[in-house]
């Protein structure tokens, strides 16, 4: 018999018995000894061999097992790219869009030297760019004037300075948005654009100390003006000279803008009060009695006396100059400081009555 | 055929549990897990012969089969694919320990069918009807003391056969021979155990 064949017939023999037959019958059915024998080793090897764990170790495996597989899951699951990817890619792309837009809008406000300012130039490039017509560039052009001259009131507003380059904007918008009216053959339109730069520009500072007067209501004190255009170092001088210039023009320094100095008077006072004390009681008052004495005593023949005028009787023109010289004439300590002035005018309405609330410096004079 | 019908219900069954674990069934690679790890145990144990190791390694086979269950291609039963994720991990744990027990040494090592052949008419020879018993008194450690005279594939087809109940065709599936193949080895591993074990039970 040949190795092979026998093999088979192990193997074959070996089923049997584990199908039920036992060694008997097959010896009994003429099967070799030899062969029965080693069917019969292989089921009883096949009895004995087969283990089996601890049951503890069994299941902490299963647990064990279990757990990694949870903790691994997130990466099987095998689904199509887009879907992983396409919700996070329109996720940040709303992001991007929300964070754009935002910025986009906070810039709108913003001033040069901001963080947005240059986001909000490139707004109106974008804007420009995406204007085909002229009309629409018409309409942006005058835009981007509205909003440079916006920029500078604001700056002005702050103390600022705008710079050139901000007016020169204005101007340059002007001049594309009439090219650009022009362009559209619309009588009508180029009309309105020029009466727009017309006026536009007559709100202009043109960075002249005349120009300034002009943007102001034409009431407000001409005094007042260029100070607080111009509060650059630079400015006393100037400022000396633009006090004395308006000065002489015969408006009436009787205004509001001195709303926005008082922040400057409460230090400055006291000490023009303690350099120019020599006038006792320049301006004596009514009704300022209580608290405001000592503050009012310093009121020398700097400007600190506009105010009286204000108060209705009004000094002259030629008053008003006068006394402003003297002051800035004279080498006080702090000509710089020459906003001074203002800040007591305001009360012009109500007469000494209105005094009184100046008078809470006198706590400054020790 | 009975028997078959019952082997299809049980694999339709089996590969629904893989799909399942496939698709994240942790109850499924449970179900999976308890199904086979006997099987994985005993070939290991009786393969390494130290059950803390068995242990060990069984551990690595099972974690080993998760990581890879998906890309798990079903061919008919899970069983030949972790035994021979087994079978692999025995090898690799002897390679690391870069020496075998004495024990699992053979001079036949290398030996491959052709040397099969040759011991197999030798031991044909040798065999006497008297050697020919039908009753062996037979445990565990009898018989691994006896499988120190089998050569490598030998033992393979015996943890195989007889110690995880693999059939023939999954045996030759799990090891990349054919069925005759593992028929012979059988045979011939068979022929050595016994002759081994009839030494025992003269020498007793």
């Amino acid at each position: 018999m040949e190795p092979d064949v026998r093999a088979e017939r192990v193997q074959r023999l070996a089923e049997q018995l584990a199908a039920g037959q036992s060694v008997e019958q097959l010896l009994a059915a003429g099967e070799p000894r030899d062969l029965v024998s080693l069917a019969a080793l292989a089921q009883q090897l096949g009895r004995v061999l087969p283990a089996s764990p601890p049951p503890a170790y069994r299941a902490r495996l299963q647990a064990d097992l279990q757990q990694a597989f949870v903790a691994q899951r997130p990466r099987r699951a095998p689904r199509p790219l887009w879907s992983r990817w396409l919700p996070r890619m329109v996720a940040a792309t709303l992001a991007l869009v929300v964070v754009f837009g935002s910025t986009v809008a906070a810039s709108a406000s913003s001033l040069p030297g901001d963080v947005l300012y240059p986001v909000k130039r490139a707004t109106e490039n974008v804007r420009l760019l995406l204007s085909w017509s002229a009309q629409a560039r018409v309409a942006v052009q005058m835009d981007i004037a509205e909003a440079r001259l916006a920029e500078i009131r604001a700056l002005t507003a702050r103390g600022r300075t705008p710079e050139a380059a901000l007016l020169n904007a204005v101007s340059s918008a002007h001049e594309a948005a009439r090219a650009a009216a022009i362009q559209a053959a619309d009588p009508n339109l180029v009309a309105s654009v020029e009466a727009r730069i017309a006026a536009d520009e007559a709100a202009l500072p043109q960075g002249e100390p005349a120009a300034i007067p002009d943007e102001a209501p034409p009431g407000v004190a001409t005094a007042v003006l260029p100070a607080t255009a111009r509060p650059s170092p630079s400015a006393t001088a100037t400022a000396t000279e633009a006090l004395a210039a308006t000065a002489t023009v015969p408006v009436q320094p009787s205004l509001p803008p001195a709303t926005m100095l008082p922040t400057l008077v409460p230090t400055l006072v006291p000490t023009v009060v303690a350099a120019a004390t020599d006038e006792p009681e320049a301006t004596s008052e009514p009704a300022g009695g209580g608290a405001a004495p000592v503050a009012t005593e310093p009121a020398p023949p700097t400007l600190t006396d506009l105010p009286p005028p204000s108060v209705e009787p009004t000094l002259s023109p030629g008053e008003l100059r006068a006394t402003a010289r003297a002051e800035y004439k004279t080498p006080t300590p702090r000509p710089s400081r020459t906003p001074r002035p203002r800040r007591e005018p305001p009360p012009a309405p109500g007469n000494g009555s209105v005094r009184p609330t100046s008078a809470p410096e006198p706590s400054a004079t020790p | 055929m009975d028997n078959q019908d019952v082997n299809v219900a049980a694999g339709a069954a089996e590969r629904r549990l893989v799909e399942q674990a496939q698709r994240g069934d942790t109850q499924a690679l449970g179900q999976l897990y308890q199904r086979h790890v006997d099987r994985v145990y005993s070939y290991i144990v009786f393969r390494v012969r130290d059950e803390a190791l068995a242990e060990d390694l069984t551990q690595d086979v099972f974690f080993q089969a998760m990581r890879a269950l998906e890309s798990f291609d079903w061919r008919g039963a899970v069983a030949p694919w972790l035994l021979r994720i087994a079978r692999n991990t025995v090898i690799d744990h002897w390679r690391r320990r870069a020496r075998r027990p004495e024990w699992a040494m053979s001079v036949l090592e290398d030996e491959d069918e052709g040397d099969d052949k040759r011991l197999d008419r030798i031991v044909a020879d040798e065999d006497t009807e008297a050697m020919s018993a039908v009753e062996f008194l037979v445990d565990r450690a009898r018989i691994a003391a006896a499988a120190e005279h089998l050569t490598e594939l030998q033992r393979q087809v015996v943890a195989l056969r007889f110690a995880s109940g693999m059939s023939i065709k999954e045996t030759a599936d799990v090891m990349g021979k054919s069925e005759g193949a593992i028929k012979n080895l059988q045979h011939h591993a068979l022929r050595a155990l016994r002759r081994q074990l009839a030494g025992y039970e003269a020498a007793w």
